[in-house]
């Protein structure tokens, strides 16, 4: 289960032009949820999400993970949970654009120092997870050879290599025409399950259906859940 | 991991990395070049160093001669003897003509022990003259390259023509023809300097003088002995003077002469006095040969620095503008990398791994030009070497670089989440 108590996050703190992204948020997901975040440009909706996975901070307020309080977790441990509890998406992909689509979907595994696993078992688990996404024949293309659906495909494979716990992706379809953002929506709706909780943001109505809950976000507040 | 990823980002950034080895490299070479020049100017002054530091004479002598005989100075201690509060006297001799192989005719030249200690020249063979060298038995000697037919280990029979005298020498060593010798050169205007107290085989042959006969146009080999080895010879110790039988020995070449601490100034002056009388060839103080030495070498080294700082300056604003550029490149990737679980303390490891691998792959870049300009005498390989201080320079660059690699990502990362780095790189 996933509690955010209070979060508040505010940018360009302490100068004229701070911007209170996130006022006094909380909301609480349970195992096997699939939850879409949707809401306006500017609502806060990436930053709650870029929160959520740990590669933005926040300035007041509590992150519970599994009864874990992520607020007393150091560098490392969050590097550790980044790695594989948590399997991040982008708009953008956030691939390495010179390395092949296997080489991407290692990274979180060669960054994982939690669990030791040869080269061998590294290469198998990469190997599945492009295998769940349709992608095995493209593993030794490099990712700038790739389209823009088969790219997010590496992506969803590099984000769920390690089994994590959550997958959160935002805006996952924004740089898709309509049969890719099908396809990928697909993808993701087949991980939800087995305690994981998969988080989308969008603010593509279509797209949040494909979720069990749909929580709404508006100046930095959480309006309809 | 790190190491991997960082050879990976020298991969991708090709052009960066190949400009900033060859900066490097540049940089690696200049520093050579500078302390070889720093350190040439100071190894002749090194070499008699004690004797310039110490009050006494700096001597030039053709053919010492004592002033009440006429006769040649054949040993240190016909000097010693009448000169006050003398600590050392340390000089050379020149030999009469001698041949080698029945025919060819070579130079002979000896130094007082402390002189052969001081310095070696540069030898393509074997070994340097040792004041260890066995009192009795063979005479040993190191000849210069251009003797003919002689090798490490020939017993060479040299021969005095005029008495007809034979003798054997064991060749020991082989110096380079072109090395420089402890020695003057007469056939040169002094500088005033410890530069006139070195010279090389042609500069000997001007200092030497010889029979009216031979030819001094010809470059002849030379012969090199022990002095004191010589003293034991039978046909050096019988030599009454110019017209002795036996093979003549006469002190030429450089003298040193240092009196004690206690010694007063009068008694300096009439050490002077005495000396003048003895054929030499041009006296000075030890201290105006230490003052004019220093007074040249950082006059060299005063032109030298300001130009060597504006260059390396310009260099290293270049290393420096490319790496920040090059690390700004790096960024993205480092996000990405952050965002999979990696910490961002071992992506600016991931940096200084990309510089480490960087200044080695300079480093060996840089040995390679130097033998390559070495072997192809690109390079004056007596002027231009490694020293220790050049490798120390190059050391404390590599730090100060890896330490910049550490702190610019630090700098550009500060304050700046991953996401926002994504989007800007």
């Amino acid at each position: 289960m996933i509690q955010l108590k209070n979060i508040k996050k505010t940018y360009n703190r302490g100068k004229e032009n701070a911007f209170e992204a996130l006022h006094d948020v909380s909301l609480e997901i349970s195992d096997n949820e699939m939850v879409a975040i949707v809401g306006t440009s500017g609502a806060g909706k990436s930053t709650l999400l870029h929160i959520l996975s740990l590669i933005d901070c926040w300035d007041e307020g509590e992150y519970w993970m599994n009864d874990v309080l992520v607020n007393d977790l150091n560098e490392t441990k969050q590097a550790e949970m980044r790695s594989h509890e948590i399997g991040v998406v982008l708009q953008d992909y956030a691939l390495v654009e010179d390395f092949t689509g296997i080489n991407n979907v290692l990274l979180p595994l060669d960054f994982d120092k939690a669990k030791k696993r040869t080269k061998k078992e590294k290469l198998t688990l990469a190997n599945q997870a492009l295998e769940q996404v349709g992608m095995r024949e493209f593993s030794s293309k490099k990712c700038n050879q790739l389209s823009g659906g088969q790219k997010q495909r590496i992506a969803i494979a590099r984000a769920i290599v390690n089994n994590p716990y959550m997958i959160i992706a935002d805006e996952p379809t924004g740089a898709l025409d309509t049969e890719n953002a099908k396809q990928i929506m697909e993808i993701l709706k087949r991980l939800q399950g087995n305690g994981r909780i998969v988080i989308i943001v969008t603010h593509d109505m279509n797209i949040a259906q494909y979720a069990d809950r749909v929580i709404r976000i508006e100046d930095g507040n959480i309006v309809n859940d | 991991m790190n190491v991997r990823l960082a050879v990976r980002e020298i991969k991708r950034h090709l052009t960066f990395s190949f400009i900033i080895i060859v900066l490097l490299s540049a940089i690696f070479f200049m520093f050579c070049i500078m302390t070889s020049v720093v350190s040439y100017r100071f190894t002749k002054y090194n070499v008699f160093k004690n004797q310039l530091t110490a009050k006494g004479e700096a001597i030039r002598v053709q053919m010492g001669m004592l002033p009440e005989n006429s006769k040649f100075i054949k040993k240190k201690s016909e000097l010693s003897e009448v000169l006050h509060h003398v600590d050392s006297i340390q000089g050379m001799y020149q030999l009469s003509e001698l041949t080698y192989h029945q025919y060819y005719k070579i130079m002979g030249w000896a130094y007082d022990d402390e002189m052969i200690r001081a310095y070696q020249p540069e030898m393509i063979e074997g070994e340097w003259l040792s004041p260890d060298f066995e009192e009795e038995g063979i005479l040993k000697a190191v000849v210069t390259a251009d003797a003919r037919d002689v090798s490490i280990g020939d017993t060479l029979v040299i021969t005095e023509p005029m008495y007809h005298l034979e003798m054997e020498v064991e060749i020991v060593g082989i110096a380079a023809t072109d090395s420089e010798f402890i020695g003057c050169d007469a056939g040169n205007a002094a500088s005033g300097t410890i530069n006139d107290y070195f010279a090389d085989t042609k500069g000997l042959q001007n200092t030497g003088m010889y029979s009216p006969g031979i030819n001094l146009d010809v470059q002849h080999p030379v012969l090199f002995f022990v002095n004191d080895q010589l003293s034991r010879h039978p046909y050096f110790d019988s030599v009454a003077g110019a017209n002795g039988q036996g093979i003549q020995r006469v002190m030429s070449g450089v003298l040193f002469i240092t009196f004690a601490d206690s010694i007063t100034e009068d008694e300096i002056r009439e050490n002077e006095a005495v000396l003048s009388n003895f054929s030499l060839y041009a006296m000075n103080s030890t201290e105006e040969i230490r003052e004019k030495t220093l007074e040249f070498i950082f006059e060299q080294l005063y032109t030298l620095f300001p130009v060597a700082v504006g260059i390396a300056l310009l260099v290293f604003t270049g290393i420096f503008s490319v790496e920040i550029l090059s690390t700004k490149e790096q960024l993205h990737n480092y996000s990405i990398y952050y965002i999979t679980g990696m910490r961002w303390k071992d992506c600016i490891k991931i940096n200084l791994w990309h510089e480490i691998i960087i200044h080695i792959a300079s480093f060996v870049i840089f040995i390679g030009l130097y033998y390559i300009s070495y072997v192809f005498h690109f390079i004056d390989k007596n002027l231009i070497k490694i020293h220790g201080s050049c490798m120390v320079m190059i050391v404390l660059l590599s730090i100060v670089n890896c330490l910049f690699s550490l702190i610019v990502p630090k700098l550009m990362i500060h304050k700046t989440e991953a996401v926002q780095m994504l989007k800007v790189n």
